[in-house]
Protein backbone atom coordinates (compact mmCIF):
# COMPACT_ATOMS: atom_id res chain seq x y z
CA UNK A 1 0.00 0.00 0.00
CA UNK A 2 0.74 3.43 -0.70
CA UNK A 3 2.98 5.09 2.44
CA UNK A 4 1.69 8.58 1.39
CA UNK A 5 -1.90 6.72 1.26
CA UNK A 6 -1.07 5.46 4.85
CA UNK A 7 0.45 8.71 6.77
CA UNK A 8 -2.95 10.75 4.99
CA UNK A 9 -5.27 8.25 6.88
CA UNK A 10 -3.34 8.63 9.90
CA UNK A 11 -3.53 12.43 9.90
CA UNK A 12 -7.68 12.09 9.33
CA UNK A 13 -7.32 9.53 12.48
CA UNK A 14 -5.57 12.21 15.04
CA UNK A 15 -7.75 15.06 13.57
CA UNK A 16 -11.11 13.37 14.74
CA UNK A 17 -9.36 12.41 17.77
CA UNK A 18 -8.08 15.75 18.73
CA UNK A 19 -11.61 17.11 17.67
CA UNK A 20 -13.07 14.62 20.18
CA UNK A 21 -10.93 16.63 22.84
CA UNK A 22 -12.03 19.93 21.61
CA UNK A 23 -15.30 19.26 22.30
CA UNK A 24 -14.98 18.39 25.96
CA UNK A 25 -12.91 21.94 26.32
CA UNK A 26 -14.96 24.56 28.37
CA UNK A 27 -16.90 22.02 29.92
CA UNK A 28 -18.17 24.26 32.76
CA UNK A 29 -20.53 26.28 30.46
CA UNK A 30 -23.94 24.72 29.80
CA UNK A 31 -25.20 26.79 26.51
CA UNK A 32 -27.86 25.32 24.78
CA UNK A 33 -29.12 25.91 21.33
CA UNK A 34 -32.49 24.75 20.02
CA UNK A 35 -33.39 22.75 23.36
CA UNK A 36 -30.28 20.79 22.87
CA UNK A 37 -26.91 21.37 25.19
CA UNK A 38 -24.10 23.05 23.18
CA UNK A 39 -21.43 20.30 23.52
CA UNK A 40 -24.46 17.95 22.13
CA UNK A 41 -24.93 19.56 19.24
CA UNK A 42 -21.03 19.72 18.47
CA UNK A 43 -20.60 15.52 18.88
CA UNK A 44 -23.89 15.68 16.56
CA UNK A 45 -22.28 17.64 13.63
CA UNK A 46 -18.78 15.11 14.86
CA UNK A 47 -21.14 12.69 13.18
CA UNK A 48 -21.15 14.27 10.03
CA UNK A 49 -17.78 14.84 9.94
CA UNK A 50 -17.47 11.30 11.10
CA UNK A 51 -19.07 10.01 7.79
CA UNK A 52 -16.79 12.19 5.82
CA UNK A 53 -14.06 11.29 7.33
CA UNK A 54 -14.89 7.42 7.20
CA UNK A 55 -15.47 7.75 3.43
CA UNK A 56 -12.07 9.27 2.98
CA UNK A 57 -10.05 6.62 5.06
CA UNK A 58 -11.93 3.89 2.89
CA UNK A 59 -10.88 5.55 -0.31
CA UNK A 60 -6.97 5.64 0.70
CA UNK A 61 -6.85 2.19 2.14
CA UNK A 62 -9.42 -0.13 0.67
CA UNK A 63 -8.47 -0.55 -2.91
CA UNK A 64 -10.29 0.15 -5.74
CA UNK A 65 -12.32 -2.43 -7.32
CA UNK A 66 -11.64 -2.37 -10.43
CA UNK A 67 -7.86 -2.17 -11.00
CA UNK B 1 -61.49 0.68 21.50
CA UNK B 2 -59.75 0.56 24.54
CA UNK B 3 -55.88 1.83 25.53
CA UNK B 4 -55.09 -2.02 25.92
CA UNK B 5 -56.95 -3.14 22.85
CA UNK B 6 -55.08 -1.16 20.61
CA UNK B 7 -51.62 -1.74 22.06
CA UNK B 8 -52.27 -5.49 21.74
CA UNK B 9 -54.05 -4.98 18.21
CA UNK B 10 -50.95 -3.02 17.46
CA UNK B 11 -48.46 -5.65 18.64
CA UNK B 12 -50.37 -8.38 17.23
CA UNK B 13 -50.17 -6.70 13.64
CA UNK B 14 -46.37 -6.06 14.41
CA UNK B 15 -45.87 -9.88 14.91
CA UNK B 16 -47.79 -11.29 11.75
CA UNK B 17 -46.12 -8.70 9.63
CA UNK B 18 -42.76 -10.12 10.93
CA UNK B 19 -43.94 -14.06 10.64
CA UNK B 20 -45.20 -13.13 6.84
CA UNK B 21 -41.86 -11.05 6.50
CA UNK B 22 -40.14 -14.42 7.45
CA UNK B 23 -42.52 -16.60 5.26
CA UNK B 24 -41.48 -14.25 2.09
CA UNK B 25 -38.20 -14.65 2.56
CA UNK B 26 -38.17 -18.52 3.15
CA UNK B 27 -39.63 -18.83 -0.22
CA UNK B 28 -36.59 -17.78 -1.72
CA UNK B 29 -34.55 -19.27 0.68
CA UNK B 30 -32.55 -22.51 -0.55
CA UNK B 31 -31.67 -25.81 1.24
CA UNK B 32 -27.78 -25.49 0.96
CA UNK B 33 -26.02 -23.43 3.74
CA UNK B 34 -24.65 -20.61 2.09
CA UNK B 35 -28.08 -19.97 1.46
CA UNK B 36 -29.86 -20.51 5.23
CA UNK B 37 -26.51 -18.87 6.59
CA UNK B 38 -25.54 -16.00 4.44
CA UNK B 39 -28.23 -15.40 2.19
CA UNK B 40 -25.96 -16.45 -0.78
CA UNK B 41 -23.71 -13.91 -0.07
CA UNK B 42 -25.92 -11.22 -1.75
CA UNK B 43 -27.09 -8.92 0.87
CA UNK B 44 -27.10 -5.47 -0.38
CA UNK B 45 -27.00 -1.47 0.50
CA UNK B 46 -30.38 -0.84 3.05
CA UNK B 47 -30.44 -4.57 3.46
CA UNK B 48 -27.33 -5.56 4.48
CA UNK B 49 -26.71 -1.99 6.43
CA UNK B 50 -30.09 -2.68 8.45
CA UNK B 51 -28.90 -6.05 9.48
CA UNK B 52 -25.88 -4.76 10.80
CA UNK B 53 -27.26 -2.07 12.61
CA UNK B 54 -30.14 -3.32 14.37
CA UNK B 55 -28.43 -6.53 15.49
CA UNK B 56 -25.91 -4.25 17.03
CA UNK B 57 -29.18 -1.79 18.63
CA UNK B 58 -30.55 -3.14 21.55
CA UNK B 59 -33.26 -2.79 24.14
CA UNK B 60 -30.56 -0.91 25.85
CA UNK B 61 -30.96 2.04 23.47
CA UNK B 62 -34.46 2.43 24.64
CA UNK B 63 -34.33 1.59 28.25
CA UNK B 64 -31.13 2.04 29.62
CA UNK B 65 -29.58 4.82 27.66
CA UNK B 66 -32.42 7.25 28.53
CA UNK B 67 -31.87 6.10 31.98
CA UNK B 68 -28.17 7.10 32.04
CA UNK B 69 -28.63 10.27 30.64
CA UNK B 70 -31.62 11.29 32.95
CA UNK B 71 -29.39 10.49 35.83
CA UNK B 72 -25.97 11.40 34.40
CA UNK B 73 -26.86 13.59 31.61
CA UNK B 74 -25.22 13.98 28.46
CA UNK B 75 -21.70 12.72 29.40
CA UNK B 76 -22.30 9.34 28.37
CA UNK B 77 -22.79 10.64 24.67
CA UNK B 78 -19.77 12.63 24.98
CA UNK B 79 -17.92 9.80 26.29
CA UNK B 80 -19.23 7.24 23.73
CA UNK B 81 -18.60 9.63 20.87
CA UNK B 82 -15.47 8.69 19.41
CA UNK B 83 -15.99 4.70 19.67
CA UNK B 84 -19.46 4.74 18.35
CA UNK B 85 -19.12 8.15 15.81
CA UNK B 86 -15.56 7.40 14.55
CA UNK B 87 -13.76 4.89 15.47
CA UNK B 88 -16.39 1.52 15.15
CA UNK B 89 -17.20 2.64 11.30
CA UNK B 90 -13.54 1.37 10.99
CA UNK B 91 -14.71 -1.92 11.53
CA UNK B 92 -15.86 -2.13 8.42
CA UNK B 93 -12.71 -2.52 6.56
CA UNK B 94 -11.71 -5.23 9.17
CA UNK B 95 -15.05 -6.94 8.10
CA UNK B 96 -13.89 -6.66 4.32
CA UNK B 97 -11.14 -8.30 4.18
CA UNK B 98 -12.52 -11.04 6.05
CA UNK B 99 -15.13 -10.93 3.16
CA UNK B 100 -12.09 -11.08 0.70
CA UNK B 101 -11.14 -14.53 2.34
CA UNK B 102 -14.43 -15.89 3.32
CA UNK B 103 -15.87 -15.92 -0.18
CA UNK B 104 -12.34 -16.95 -1.67
CA UNK B 105 -12.72 -20.23 0.53
CA UNK B 106 -16.32 -20.76 1.51
CA UNK B 107 -16.01 -19.87 5.04
CA UNK B 108 -18.99 -19.04 6.82
CA UNK B 109 -18.51 -18.52 10.40
CA UNK B 110 -15.90 -16.54 12.73
CA UNK B 111 -14.33 -19.74 14.61
CA UNK B 112 -14.15 -21.96 11.10
CA UNK B 113 -12.20 -18.53 9.23
CA UNK B 114 -9.36 -18.39 12.17
CA UNK B 115 -9.64 -21.98 12.88
CA UNK B 116 -8.47 -22.25 9.10
CA UNK B 117 -6.46 -19.14 9.61
CA UNK B 118 -4.43 -20.37 12.89
CA UNK B 119 -4.56 -24.27 11.79
CA UNK B 120 -6.11 -24.95 15.46
CA UNK B 121 -8.60 -26.84 16.62
CA UNK B 122 -7.81 -26.09 19.83
CA UNK B 123 -8.32 -22.38 19.58
CA UNK B 124 -11.46 -22.95 17.89
CA UNK B 125 -13.50 -24.75 20.16
CA UNK B 126 -12.00 -21.71 22.87
CA UNK B 127 -13.07 -19.32 20.78
CA UNK B 128 -16.83 -21.23 20.29
CA UNK B 129 -17.04 -21.74 23.80
CA UNK B 130 -16.24 -17.98 24.41
CA UNK B 131 -19.06 -16.71 21.72
CA UNK B 132 -21.30 -19.06 23.02
CA UNK B 133 -20.62 -17.80 26.52
CA UNK B 134 -21.46 -14.31 26.07
CA UNK B 135 -24.20 -14.64 23.41
CA UNK B 136 -26.49 -16.74 25.47
CA UNK B 137 -27.08 -14.40 28.57
CA UNK B 138 -27.96 -11.22 25.45
CA UNK B 139 -30.58 -13.97 23.97
CA UNK B 140 -31.83 -14.42 27.29
CA UNK B 141 -32.61 -10.55 28.23
CA UNK B 142 -34.27 -10.53 24.89
CA UNK B 143 -36.68 -12.94 25.86
CA UNK B 144 -37.22 -11.18 29.48
CA UNK B 145 -37.55 -7.90 27.89
CA UNK B 146 -40.27 -8.74 25.26
CA UNK B 147 -42.12 -10.39 28.37
CA UNK B 148 -41.55 -7.80 30.95
CA UNK B 149 -43.06 -5.18 27.77
CA UNK B 150 -45.79 -6.83 26.23
CA UNK B 151 -46.71 -6.94 30.16
CA UNK B 152 -46.72 -3.59 30.96
CA UNK B 153 -47.70 -2.07 27.92
CA UNK B 154 -51.25 -4.23 28.48
CA UNK B 155 -51.76 -3.72 32.28
CA UNK B 156 -50.75 -7.58 33.07
CA UNK B 157 -53.43 -8.28 30.69
CA UNK B 158 -50.63 -10.05 28.41
CA UNK B 159 -48.84 -11.63 31.36
CA UNK B 160 -44.83 -12.01 31.26
CA UNK B 161 -45.11 -15.85 30.29
CA UNK B 162 -47.03 -15.20 27.21
CA UNK B 163 -45.50 -12.41 26.16
CA UNK B 164 -42.36 -14.11 26.09
CA UNK B 165 -43.51 -16.71 24.41
CA UNK B 166 -45.42 -15.13 21.68
CA UNK B 167 -41.95 -13.10 21.48
CA UNK B 168 -39.84 -16.57 20.96
CA UNK B 169 -41.99 -18.03 18.53
CA UNK B 170 -42.08 -14.99 16.33
CA UNK B 171 -38.13 -15.22 16.21
CA UNK B 172 -38.41 -18.63 16.00
CA UNK B 173 -40.16 -19.19 13.01
CA UNK B 174 -39.30 -17.03 10.74
CA UNK B 175 -35.25 -17.80 11.83
CA UNK B 176 -35.99 -21.27 11.70
CA UNK B 177 -37.87 -20.58 8.20
CA UNK B 178 -35.96 -17.93 6.18
CA UNK B 179 -32.59 -17.83 7.77
CA UNK B 180 -30.07 -15.10 7.04
CA UNK B 181 -32.42 -13.64 4.65
CA UNK B 182 -35.50 -13.80 7.11
CA UNK B 183 -33.36 -11.83 9.68
CA UNK B 184 -31.99 -9.17 7.44
CA UNK B 185 -35.54 -8.47 5.86
CA UNK B 186 -37.25 -8.50 9.36
CA UNK B 187 -33.90 -6.09 10.83
CA UNK B 188 -34.78 -3.74 7.82
CA UNK B 189 -38.26 -3.27 8.42
CA UNK B 190 -37.74 -3.70 13.01
CA UNK B 191 -34.24 -0.78 11.99
CA UNK B 192 -37.31 1.47 10.30
CA UNK B 193 -39.64 1.62 12.94
CA UNK B 194 -37.52 2.06 15.95
CA UNK B 195 -35.80 4.36 14.13
CA UNK B 196 -38.86 6.35 13.23
CA UNK B 197 -40.53 5.66 16.83
CA UNK B 198 -37.10 7.60 18.28
CA UNK B 199 -37.22 10.53 15.79
CA UNK B 200 -41.50 11.12 16.26
CA UNK B 201 -41.49 11.37 20.13
CA UNK B 202 -38.39 13.19 19.76
CA UNK B 203 -40.41 15.94 18.23
CA UNK B 204 -43.41 15.22 19.74
CA UNK B 205 -42.69 15.16 23.54
CA UNK B 206 -40.90 18.91 23.74
CA UNK B 207 -44.15 20.61 22.10
CA UNK B 208 -46.41 18.54 24.44
CA UNK B 209 -44.50 18.97 27.66
CA UNK B 210 -44.21 23.34 27.04
CA UNK B 211 -41.34 23.42 24.59
CA UNK B 212 -37.48 22.99 24.55
CA UNK B 213 -36.58 26.28 26.29
CA UNK B 214 -39.28 25.22 29.35
CA UNK B 215 -37.77 22.14 29.75
CA UNK B 216 -34.11 22.98 29.17
CA UNK B 217 -34.39 25.96 31.57
CA UNK B 218 -35.82 23.58 34.36
CA UNK B 219 -32.62 21.75 34.01
CA UNK B 220 -30.54 25.02 34.16
CA UNK B 221 -32.05 25.48 36.79
CA UNK B 222 -32.18 22.75 39.00
CA UNK B 223 -29.66 19.93 37.53
CA UNK B 224 -27.48 22.40 35.58
CA UNK B 225 -24.74 19.45 35.95
CA UNK B 226 -26.65 17.21 33.14
CA UNK B 227 -26.14 19.69 30.58
CA UNK B 228 -21.88 19.77 30.56
CA UNK B 229 -19.76 16.42 30.22
CA UNK B 230 -18.44 15.26 33.71
CA UNK B 231 -15.36 13.97 34.56
CA UNK B 232 -16.33 12.23 37.71
CA UNK B 233 -17.29 8.83 38.78
CA UNK B 234 -18.35 6.66 35.62
CA UNK B 235 -17.50 9.56 33.15
CA UNK B 236 -13.61 10.21 34.50
CA UNK B 237 -10.76 9.61 32.09
CA UNK B 238 -9.70 5.97 33.22
CA UNK B 239 -13.59 5.37 31.94
CA UNK B 240 -13.56 6.91 29.19
CA UNK B 241 -10.37 5.26 28.03
CA UNK B 242 -11.75 1.63 29.16
CA UNK B 243 -14.88 2.63 26.95
CA UNK B 244 -13.24 3.68 23.93
CA UNK B 245 -11.36 0.34 23.75
CA UNK B 246 -14.71 -1.17 24.53
CA UNK B 247 -16.47 0.20 21.93
CA UNK B 248 -13.99 1.02 19.20
CA UNK B 249 -14.24 -2.67 17.15
CA UNK B 250 -17.01 -3.77 19.09
CA UNK B 251 -19.16 -4.93 16.14
CA UNK B 252 -15.61 -6.88 14.21
CA UNK B 253 -16.17 -8.73 17.57
CA UNK B 254 -19.52 -9.70 18.03
CA UNK B 255 -19.90 -13.21 15.91
CA UNK B 256 -23.49 -12.31 15.07
CA UNK B 257 -22.12 -9.23 12.80
CA UNK B 258 -19.28 -10.81 11.40
CA UNK B 259 -21.55 -13.08 9.88
CA UNK B 260 -23.73 -10.54 8.34
CA UNK B 261 -20.75 -8.72 7.40
CA UNK B 262 -19.25 -11.69 4.95
CA UNK B 263 -22.64 -12.18 3.87
CA UNK B 264 -22.54 -8.60 2.03
CA UNK B 265 -22.84 -8.70 -2.18
CA UNK B 266 -20.19 -6.52 -2.95
CA UNK B 267 -17.72 -4.37 -1.19
CA UNK B 268 -19.11 -1.49 -1.82
CA UNK B 269 -22.26 -2.14 -0.40
CA UNK B 270 -20.03 -3.04 2.74
CA UNK B 271 -18.03 0.32 2.46
CA UNK B 272 -21.52 2.49 2.22
CA UNK B 273 -22.51 0.55 5.42
CA UNK B 274 -19.83 1.57 6.85
CA UNK B 275 -20.02 5.34 6.06
CA UNK B 276 -23.91 5.47 7.07
CA UNK B 277 -23.18 3.97 10.51
CA UNK B 278 -22.16 7.67 12.41
CA UNK B 279 -25.09 9.13 10.55
CA UNK B 280 -27.88 6.25 12.10
CA UNK B 281 -26.24 6.17 15.18
CA UNK B 282 -26.84 9.77 15.93
CA UNK B 283 -30.50 9.25 14.60
CA UNK B 284 -30.84 6.74 17.16
CA UNK B 285 -28.84 7.67 20.32
CA UNK B 286 -29.41 11.35 19.92
CA UNK B 287 -33.10 11.11 20.43
CA UNK B 288 -32.83 8.51 23.32
CA UNK B 289 -30.43 10.48 25.00
CA UNK B 290 -32.02 13.81 24.44
CA UNK B 291 -35.42 12.10 25.99
CA UNK B 292 -33.35 11.25 29.15
CA UNK B 293 -32.44 14.37 29.51
CA UNK B 294 -35.65 15.73 29.46
CA UNK B 295 -37.15 13.32 30.99
CA UNK B 296 -35.12 14.53 34.17
CA UNK B 297 -37.03 17.94 33.83
CA UNK B 298 -40.53 16.52 33.15
CA UNK B 299 -40.85 13.91 35.22
CA UNK B 300 -38.85 14.43 38.80
CA UNK B 301 -37.17 12.28 41.27
CA UNK B 302 -36.97 9.16 39.54
CA UNK B 303 -34.66 6.88 41.44
CA UNK B 304 -32.14 3.89 39.96
CA UNK B 305 -33.41 1.94 37.77
CA UNK B 306 -36.94 3.78 37.51
CA UNK B 307 -35.48 5.70 35.27
CA UNK B 308 -35.13 3.49 32.16
CA UNK B 309 -38.22 3.29 31.11
CA UNK B 310 -38.66 7.65 31.18
CA UNK B 311 -39.37 7.08 27.52
CA UNK B 312 -42.18 5.22 28.38
CA UNK B 313 -43.38 7.22 30.58
CA UNK B 314 -43.38 10.24 28.87
CA UNK B 315 -45.30 8.94 25.85
CA UNK B 316 -47.73 7.21 28.36
CA UNK B 317 -47.89 11.04 30.05
CA UNK B 318 -48.22 13.02 26.98
CA UNK B 319 -48.80 11.63 23.89
CA UNK B 320 -51.80 9.77 22.69
CA UNK B 321 -52.52 5.86 23.18
CA UNK B 322 -51.25 5.18 19.81
CA UNK B 323 -48.17 6.65 19.90
CA UNK B 324 -47.78 4.26 23.38
CA UNK B 325 -48.84 1.27 20.41
CA UNK B 326 -45.86 2.38 18.41
CA UNK B 327 -44.01 2.47 21.00
CA UNK B 328 -44.09 -1.09 22.37
CA UNK B 329 -44.03 -2.41 18.52
CA UNK B 330 -40.58 -0.08 18.61
CA UNK B 331 -39.38 -1.93 21.93
CA UNK B 332 -39.99 -5.48 19.99
CA UNK B 333 -38.85 -4.64 17.05
CA UNK B 334 -35.64 -3.36 18.79
CA UNK B 335 -35.52 -6.58 21.06
CA UNK B 336 -36.15 -9.17 18.10
CA UNK B 337 -33.74 -7.22 15.77
CA UNK B 338 -31.08 -8.36 17.88
CA UNK B 339 -32.01 -11.60 19.16
CA UNK B 340 -32.95 -13.40 15.74
CA UNK B 341 -29.18 -12.25 14.15
CA UNK B 342 -27.37 -14.09 17.89
CA UNK B 343 -29.89 -17.15 17.91
CA UNK B 344 -28.97 -18.15 14.39
CA UNK B 345 -25.07 -17.38 14.59
CA UNK B 346 -24.83 -19.31 17.19
CA UNK B 347 -27.31 -22.39 15.40
CA UNK B 348 -24.96 -21.11 12.62
CA UNK B 349 -21.81 -22.40 14.95
CA UNK B 350 -22.98 -25.22 16.41
CA UNK B 351 -23.90 -26.74 13.16
CA UNK B 352 -20.37 -26.27 10.94
CA UNK B 353 -17.98 -26.00 13.50
CA UNK B 354 -18.97 -28.60 16.05
CA UNK B 355 -21.32 -30.92 13.99
CA UNK B 356 -19.76 -30.41 10.58
CA UNK B 357 -16.27 -30.60 11.50
CA UNK B 358 -16.25 -33.20 14.02
CA UNK B 359 -19.03 -35.33 11.99
CA UNK B 360 -17.00 -35.32 8.60
CA UNK B 361 -20.23 -36.88 6.98
CA UNK B 362 -22.50 -33.94 7.02
CA UNK B 363 -23.28 -32.39 4.04
CA UNK B 364 -24.38 -29.43 3.65
CA UNK B 365 -27.85 -29.38 3.32
CA UNK B 366 -27.73 -31.67 6.53
CA UNK B 367 -25.82 -28.97 8.39
CA UNK B 368 -28.89 -26.35 7.29
CA UNK B 369 -31.24 -29.06 8.96
CA UNK B 370 -29.14 -29.25 12.28
CA UNK B 371 -29.35 -25.36 12.28
CA UNK B 372 -32.85 -25.25 11.92
CA UNK B 373 -33.40 -27.72 15.05
CA UNK B 374 -30.83 -25.87 16.95
CA UNK B 375 -32.84 -22.60 16.63
CA UNK B 376 -35.92 -24.45 17.60
CA UNK B 377 -33.86 -26.31 20.82
CA UNK B 378 -32.06 -22.99 21.62
CA UNK B 379 -34.67 -20.80 21.84
CA UNK B 380 -37.38 -23.26 23.75
CA UNK B 381 -34.52 -23.46 26.03
CA UNK B 382 -33.89 -19.93 26.24
CA UNK B 383 -37.26 -19.31 26.65
CA UNK B 384 -37.23 -22.04 29.92
CA UNK B 385 -34.69 -20.13 31.99
CA UNK B 386 -36.37 -16.88 30.92
CA UNK B 387 -39.26 -18.21 33.03
CA UNK B 388 -36.58 -18.36 36.17
CA UNK B 389 -36.28 -15.77 38.59
CA UNK B 390 -32.61 -14.58 37.39
CA UNK B 391 -31.67 -10.81 38.72
CA UNK B 392 -28.37 -11.04 38.04
CA UNK B 393 -28.49 -12.10 34.24
CA UNK B 394 -29.12 -8.68 32.49
CA UNK B 395 -25.52 -7.65 34.65
CA UNK B 396 -23.88 -10.67 32.66
CA UNK B 397 -25.25 -9.74 29.38
CA UNK B 398 -24.01 -5.83 29.67
CA UNK B 399 -20.95 -7.44 30.80
CA UNK B 400 -21.12 -9.50 27.26
CA UNK B 401 -19.17 -6.19 25.98
CA UNK B 402 -16.14 -6.89 28.17
CA UNK B 403 -15.96 -10.20 27.05
CA UNK B 404 -16.59 -9.77 23.14
CA UNK B 405 -13.92 -7.02 23.31
CA UNK B 406 -11.21 -9.36 24.62
CA UNK B 407 -10.94 -10.85 21.19
CA UNK B 408 -9.77 -7.97 19.76
CA UNK B 409 -6.38 -9.09 19.56
CA UNK B 410 -6.59 -12.49 18.06
CA UNK B 411 -9.61 -10.88 15.31
CA UNK B 412 -7.20 -8.35 14.27
CA UNK B 413 -3.59 -10.14 14.29
CA UNK B 414 -5.16 -12.92 12.69
CA UNK B 415 -6.41 -10.70 9.73
CA UNK B 416 -3.32 -8.08 10.02
CA UNK B 417 -0.34 -9.64 11.36
CA UNK B 418 1.58 -12.53 9.49
CA UNK B 419 3.59 -13.48 12.16
CA UNK B 420 0.96 -13.70 14.92
CA UNK B 421 0.61 -17.91 15.70
CA UNK B 422 -2.05 -20.37 17.35
CA UNK B 423 -0.03 -20.00 20.26
CA UNK B 424 -0.15 -16.79 20.73
CA UNK B 425 -3.82 -16.44 19.77
CA UNK B 426 -4.52 -19.27 21.91
CA UNK B 427 -2.74 -17.38 24.79
CA UNK B 428 -4.05 -13.97 24.07
CA UNK B 429 -7.55 -15.75 24.63
CA UNK B 430 -7.21 -17.50 27.58
CA UNK B 431 -5.45 -14.04 29.44
CA UNK B 432 -8.23 -12.01 28.05
CA UNK B 433 -10.92 -14.09 29.07
CA UNK B 434 -9.69 -14.88 32.56
CA UNK B 435 -9.13 -11.14 33.29
CA UNK B 436 -12.82 -10.45 31.78
CA UNK B 437 -14.59 -13.06 34.03
CA UNK B 438 -12.50 -12.04 37.44
CA UNK B 439 -12.76 -8.33 36.63
CA UNK B 440 -16.58 -9.42 36.37
CA UNK B 441 -16.17 -11.31 39.89
CA UNK B 442 -14.64 -8.25 41.38
CA UNK B 443 -11.63 -10.15 41.99
CA UNK B 444 -9.04 -7.17 41.47
CA UNK B 445 -9.32 -3.53 42.07
CA UNK B 446 -10.82 -0.71 39.52
CA UNK B 447 -7.66 1.40 39.30
CA UNK B 448 -7.52 5.04 38.11
CA UNK B 449 -10.79 4.48 36.43
CA UNK B 450 -9.56 1.34 34.39
CA UNK B 451 -12.28 -1.15 33.58
CA UNK B 452 -11.12 -5.12 32.82
CA UNK B 453 -11.68 -4.19 29.04
CA UNK B 454 -8.66 -1.65 29.38
CA UNK B 455 -6.40 -5.10 31.02
CA UNK B 456 -8.15 -7.73 29.44
CA UNK B 457 -7.24 -5.48 25.97
CA UNK B 458 -4.04 -4.45 26.46
CA UNK B 459 -2.62 -7.64 27.86
CA UNK B 460 -4.59 -10.38 26.26
CA UNK B 461 -2.24 -8.29 23.37
CA UNK B 462 0.63 -8.06 25.09
CA UNK B 463 0.74 -12.23 25.08
CA UNK B 464 -0.31 -12.88 21.94
CA UNK B 465 2.70 -10.61 20.23
CA UNK B 466 5.09 -12.14 22.93
CA UNK B 467 4.03 -15.84 22.64
CA UNK B 468 3.58 -15.70 18.95
CA UNK B 469 7.26 -14.45 18.67
CA UNK B 470 8.32 -17.19 20.73
CA UNK B 471 6.69 -19.66 18.82
CA UNK B 472 7.14 -21.32 15.40
CA UNK B 473 5.69 -19.28 12.62
CA UNK B 474 2.78 -20.18 10.78
CA UNK B 475 3.82 -18.91 7.31
CA UNK B 476 1.70 -21.55 4.65
CA UNK B 477 -1.34 -20.87 6.60
CA UNK B 478 -1.12 -17.01 7.19
CA UNK B 479 0.21 -16.66 3.23
CA UNK B 480 -2.73 -18.64 2.35
CA UNK B 481 -4.78 -15.84 3.46
CA UNK B 482 -2.74 -12.87 2.85
CA UNK B 483 -2.00 -14.23 -0.91
CA UNK B 484 -6.16 -13.16 -1.61
CA UNK B 485 -4.82 -9.16 0.08
CA UNK B 486 -2.26 -8.79 -1.64
CA UNK B 487 -3.68 -10.04 -5.10
CA UNK B 488 -6.53 -7.10 -4.38
CA UNK B 489 -3.69 -4.48 -3.05
CA UNK B 490 -1.16 -4.97 -6.18
CA UNK B 491 -4.19 -4.95 -8.76
CA UNK B 492 -4.66 -8.78 -9.68
CA UNK B 493 -8.54 -9.55 -10.02
CA UNK B 494 -10.89 -9.98 -7.17
CA UNK B 495 -13.20 -12.85 -6.67
CA UNK B 496 -15.61 -13.21 -9.80
CA UNK B 497 -18.64 -12.32 -7.55
CA UNK B 498 -17.34 -8.88 -6.53
CA UNK B 499 -16.76 -7.87 -10.34
CA UNK B 500 -19.18 -5.58 -12.14
CA UNK B 501 -21.10 -4.99 -9.22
Amino acid sequence: MNRTRLVIAGAIVIVMLALQWIGWIGSTAEPVILGIPIQFAYFIAYAALSAVAVWAIFRLVWPARHK
Amino acid sequence: MSETALVLLCAATFIVFMALLGRAAAARTKHDAESYFLADRGLRRTVLFAAIFGTNMTAFVMLGLPGVAYHGGISIWLMLATPLLFVMPLSFYFGYRCWLVARRYGYITPVEFYRERFQSDGLAILMFLGFVGWTVPYILTGVIGGGRALETFTDGTVPYWVGGLAVTLVVAYYTWAGGMKATAWTNTAQTALFMAFLLLIVLLVPSAAGGTERIIGTLQREQPELLVRSWEGPFSLGATVSQLILFSFIIFAFPFVWVRMISARSSKDLRISGIAYPIALVATWAPAILLGLWGAAVIRGLAGGEADSIIFMMTAQLLPTWVAAFGLVALLAIVMSSMDAQILTLSNMLSRDIVGHYRSTTSPTEQVRFARAFVLVLLALTYGVSLLDMPGIFDVAQFAFTGFAVFYPLLIAGIFWRRATKWGAIASLVVGQTIAISGYLEWYPVVGGLQPVFWGVTLGALSLVVVSLLTPRQDAAADRFHSVWNEVRHGKPQPASDQGK
